[in-house]
């Protein structure tokens, strides 16, 4: 099987270039062989009509073409300047001039229009500083193509936003871009050309102005994917949720919130509006300084996540990678983690129990395994999410939340999962959907709430939310 | 992920023999049941601890201390052999003695957190200290003989020690397939997040492995006590790093998480053979060491390059 299949790319300078399609329909290959790291079987790579061909990375960066990566491949430790500075020459001898190389560095995000502190560590920057330092330091190092892999996918709408307008000032700047993303919608918004891959091959290249999001979704998936269509929710079902006052010192401050059974409530803040910790508040991973939370009118004992799970919460955690799946082990191990109390027998883990569990929620959730023994690090990223909803599914929770249940998924899975979060919430399910994707926490909701800052600033009905509103509620402040 | 630890130990197993069949054309001796026995009765306190040594490492953990809760067990279950010579009582003495001891790292690492390899590198000199303070560095010998019966005594002319040996080696590798606990622990050494985020007390399940492994080196050191008849201080010095050895020849992912106790009873056993087919060889005992180091090498790049193969399966989707 080929990864990339006669594909054929041309990115103009001056220009943005999209690149989307399904996970493994082979995006990130294509930018580990223009950005060096991948040598192709056959074909050519010319740069100004120049036919070059790389040892590595490192090559491919000296010809002046730079990949920023999805993961951050920024050294944590140093700070913003010397990873803005890094590879290239700063030394006259031996000697770093250090002021100067502070100045340059500040020059450079001054050229991008961002605030980047050079002298903090990039542990401590934001995502979206680590990013802008990551494009900085490709632009101190001259380059005339920049490949940007999955850039916004970490960073919430208002930082999105800023990097969208710093790969326009790019192009303008005469560089050469090509955006790699899930994100149709920033696509469609920023780019100039797009080109669909499926399945290694590419579907087509077209000027952006002709193309819509649903047209992208028909070629990257090769067939039509029906809207979901809300529907009207019973106003008197019971209260599945109820959010008394809840407060986490410094993080969360008097959040009430009620979500009623059957329905979904979305919630959408920027990083560290604490949306994430209400979550984790709610299941019990955190324990609140003061407020309450009930599930169907019973109290829960703050805290404990076991006594969550007992009322019938379920929690899908945000990093798959680094919160959920357990990498070492198959999926059928991954599914019943979190039942494995109700498997066993005596001491023992009822083997068969536990198969046909899982073998139902594979089934069920149309995961694409070879079998319930495969590893599930070798599973794609949609199918991933699939297992890790899979596991808190077979707990039969009463409320579901979830936090970013799409993220790094592609456009299928992304509308499968859709499509189950709604079914669940049609059986009376109430579910709490946290997302930084706003076209997905717009279409999915029934109610969005926005936070910032530890509280709630805004609530909207179906209907009355748009991208506009939700984030000037979010950043607090109108956006023109 | 199964078939290469399957392959794994068939590759122990093949070396094992390989080491016989070898040896043994030049010294039939060598290959012969009453050296093997003898070198599976060598074989039993690396072997038993490091049965311990993987539920820690397989569980995200390290336990350093296991070569003082071994001499602290042997000098428990020795001072009750001499002074009150109920051989049951002794060897209880030995075993919880090594089990409350376990129990101390299992406390400062899960309620203290201190992290695991600082907590037992502290509390293997604790041990040891204290077991040199109490026993003045003298000797203790004069055992009963009651009590040296467990060490020596024999069935099927295999000493009991090893069939202890071959019964630990199948409960824990039973226990950690078959029962929620050992999931538990292979998951933990996973991904512990995700585990706790799973609504599971993960630090009950830690625990108990510093737990285990302080019983299972606190068996080690009844039985070396009840084989030897004396027992000083000094005794299991560096013992920690031969279980170590066994433990990552074993296939044991030093990061946690994956392993197999078949595996680590393999390579125990394998590394005593290397090292007695070397006495027999007649090789510089200075050159025993750096070759039983160049097999941990070999032994520990091979699982890497393994894993490195598979990560670039996994990253080419």
């Amino acid at each position: 099987m080929r990864a990339l299949d006669h594909v054929s790319v041309e990115l103009a300078a001056g220009e943005i270039h999209g690149i989307v399609g399904e996970n493994g329909a082979g995006k990130s290959t294509l930018v580990e062989i223009i950005g060096g790291a991948i040598r192709a079987d056959r074909g050519t790579i010319e740069l100004g009509g120049e036919p070059l061909v790389f040892s590595g990375p490192s090559d491919a960066r000296a010809r002046g073409i730079a990949v920023v990566h999805q993961e951050f491949h920024s050294l944590l430790h140093l700070s913003a300047t010397e990873n803005v500075l890094l590879g290239s020459r700063t030394t006259s001898g031996v000697i770093v001039n250090w002021p100067k190389a502070h100045k340059e560095a500040e020059a450079v995000f001054g050229e991008l229009g961002v605030e980047v502190d050079v002298h903090s560590p990039m542990r401590s920057l934001k995502p979206a500083q680590r990013k802008f330092t990551e494009i900085a330091n490709a632009l101190y190092g001259a380059a005339s193509v920049i490949l940007l892999d999955e850039p916004t996918a970490a960073l919430d709408p208002d930082d999105s936003d800023r990097l969208l307008r710093v790969m326009r000032l790019l192009a303008e700047r005469g560089l050469a871009v090509a955006f790699v993303s899930h994100r149709l919608e920033e696509v469609i918004r920023v780019t100039d050309q797009v080109t669909v891959l499926r399945d290694g091959r590419k579907v087509g290249t077209w000027p952006t102005r002709e193309a819509s999001v649903t047209t992208l979704i028909r070629h990257m998936v090769g067939r039509e994917l029906e809207e979901i269509k809300p529907q009207t929710k019973d106003s008197n079902a019971a209260i599945a949720l109820d959010v008394d006052g809840a407060a986490l010192r410094g993080i969360l401050d008097d959040v009430s919130l009620q979500v009623r059974a059957g329905e979904i409530v979305g919630i959408c803040g920027l990083l560290g509006s604490g949306r994430s910790e209400l979550a984790r508040a709610i299941f019990g991973a955190l324990p609140l300084d003061r407020g309450n939370v009930s599930v169907f009118g019973r109290q829960l004992r703050p805290g404990s996540t076991s006594h969550a799970m007992a009322a019938g919460v379920a929690f899908v955690p945000p990093n798959r990678k680094e919160d959920g799946l357990i990498s070492t082990m198959d999926v059928q191990s991954n599914i019943s983690l979190a039942v494995l109390r109700r498997l066993k027998r005596h001491l023992l883990v009822d083997r068969k129990r536990e198969r046909s569990l899982s073998r139902a929620f594979v089934k069920r959730l149309r995961v694409a395994a070879t079998g319930i023994d495969q590893p599930v690090e070798t599973l794609s990223g949609g199918n991933q999410q699939k297992v890790l909803i899979a596991r808190w599914l077979a707990t039969e929770p009463r409320v579901l939340i979830v936090d970013e249940p799409t993220q790094g998924v592609d456009v299928g899975a992304k509308f499968e999962i859709h499509q189950l979060i709604n079914e669940l919430a049609d059986a009376g399910m109430g579910v709490l959907l946290i997302s930084s994707d706003l076209p997905e926490l717009l279409t999915m909701s029934d109610r969005v709430l926005v936070m910032r800052s530890g509280r709630v600033s805004g609530e909207f009905c179906r209907g009355e939310a748009t991208q506009e509103s939700v984030i000037a509620a979010a950043s607090g402040h109108c956006l023109s | 992920m199964k078939r290469t630890i399957v392959r794994r130990e068939a590759l122990l197993a093949l070396l094992l023999v390989a080491t016989f069949v070898v040896v043994g054309q030049q010294y039939p001796r060598f290959a012969g049941f009453s050296n093997i026995t003898n070198l599976l009765w060598d074989t039993v306190p690396v072997g038993i601890i490091a049965v311990g040594m993987a539920i820690v490492i397989i569980g995200g953990g390290i336990d350093i201390s296991v070569g003082s809760i071994f001499v602290a067990s042997a000098i428990m279950a020795g001072l009750v052999a001499r002074d009150v010579g109920n051989p049951v009582l002794s060897a209880l003495t030995g075993i919880i003695g090594g089990g409350v001891l376990g129990a101390i790292n299992a406390g400062l690492i899960t309620k203290f957190k201190i992290p695991p390899i600082v907590a037992t590198l502290a509390t293997m000199s604790l041990f040891r200290g204290v077991m040199t303070e109490l026993t003045k560095s003298q000797i203790i010998d004069h055992l009963q003989g009651s009590f040296m019966a467990i060490g020596r005594s024999k069935s099927l002319g295999v000493p009991t020690p090893v069939w202890v040996m071959f019964a630990v080696f199948i409960v824990v590798a039973l226990g950690m397939h078959f029962t929620g606990f050992g999931r538990v622990i292979y998951s933990v050494g996973g991904n512990e997040r995700a585990v706790r985020l799973s609504g599971i007390r993960v630090e009950r399940y830690q625990a108990l492995t510093y737990v285990i492994s302080g019983v299972l080196a606190g068996i080690a050191g009844t039985l070396s006590v009840a084989r030897t008849g004396t027992v000083t201080p000094v005794a299991g010095t560096g013992l920690e790093l031969l279980v170590i050895g066994a433990v990552v020849v074993g296939g044991t992912s030093i990061f946690g998480g994956e392993g197999t106790i078949l595996g680590v009873a393999l390579a125990a056993v394998l590394l005593q053979t290397i090292r007695s087919a070397l006495v027999v060889l007649g090789i510089d005992p200075a050159w025993q060491d750096a070759i039983v180091g160049i097999v941990i090498i070999v032994a520990v790049s091979i699982f890497v390059i393994g894993q490195r193969r598979r990560e670039r399966m996994v990253s080419r989707t």
